[in-house]
């Protein structure tokens, strides 16, 4: 799923670059809240924690 | 500061960047080490101070660009000192090589508080805010910006390929150990 984080952080560039400028923000806050949910859950999961 | 000369430090911020962005490859393809979970999520945020850097460089300077960027380098500089705490108690290992000392993340955390500072730093100045009655060209004809951006676009994109190949579809195994996706592949021939 971190794919889809480049994936739609590749988006918000392309939209920039045509203009686009309030979606690719919409879009950067949604990549940014998605970021935050698997720094979450990768963060705080027992494997990460034990390595 | 002129809008010109504000324009050429943000290209040389994206050119900075876009190295950070590289040197990991280099190290990810010549040691074999898989970037972790949390590693990839240091490259997001660096991916996300470029879209900030970005738009500085396509449309000129603006408080809101660098807000983008503050927001970034502070999520990226989470999730380096998350990773650096993890690690903090003797004993209790730690991920990839040491570069000059140091392991990725707090090579990380040390690039997330420069770009912090710099971007406060480039806020102090007032006049390089490109006056909004003018239109001028993408880029305002500055080739450095122009290259800077599309580098860094191609690292996102290169980023998104490799990430995919790592962890597959679903979620990054923690310790990853192998390139899942060519895993997967190679089991279906």
């Amino acid at each position: 799923m971190i794919a889809l984080l480049f994936a739609l952080l590749t988006v918000t560039m392309g939209l920039n670059y045509y203009g686009r400028t309030t979606i690719a923000n919409t879009l950067f806050f949604i990549t940014l809240a998605l970021s935050a949910y698997w720094l979450k859950f990768h963060a705080t999961s027992q494997l990460t924690i034990q390595l | 500061m002129t809008p010109e000369l504000s324009r050429t430090l943000n290209a040389l911020g994206m050119l900075a960047v876009s190295v950070v962005l590289t040197l990991a490859y280099v190290y990810q393809l010549t040691l074999y080490e898989l970037p972790c979970p949390l590693c990839l999520l240091q490259r997001v945020g660096f991916v996300m101070v470029g879209v900030g850097l970005g738009l500085n460089l396509m449309y000129g300077a603006r408080p809101q660009h660098y807000a983008l960027m503050l927001l970034a380098a502070l999520f990226g500089g989470s999730v380096a000192v998350r990773q650096i705490l993890l690690h903090i108690v003797p004993g209790t290992g730690h991920y990839g090589s040491p570069v000059l000392g140091l392991h990725y993340y707090t090579w990380a955390a040390i690039c997330f508080f420069l770009i912090l500072l710099g971007t406060a730093f480039m806020l102090l100045f007032d006049r390089q805010y490109a006056d909004g009655t003018r239109s001028e060209p993408r880029f305002g004809g500055n080739k450095l910006a122009k290259i800077a951006f599309f580098i860094m676009l191609g690292l996102a994109v290169l980023n998104a390929g490799t990430t995919l190949v790592e962890c597959g579809p679903g979620i990054c195994a923690d310790p990853p150990t192998s390139y899942k996706l060519i895993d997967e592949m190679s089991n279906n021939n």
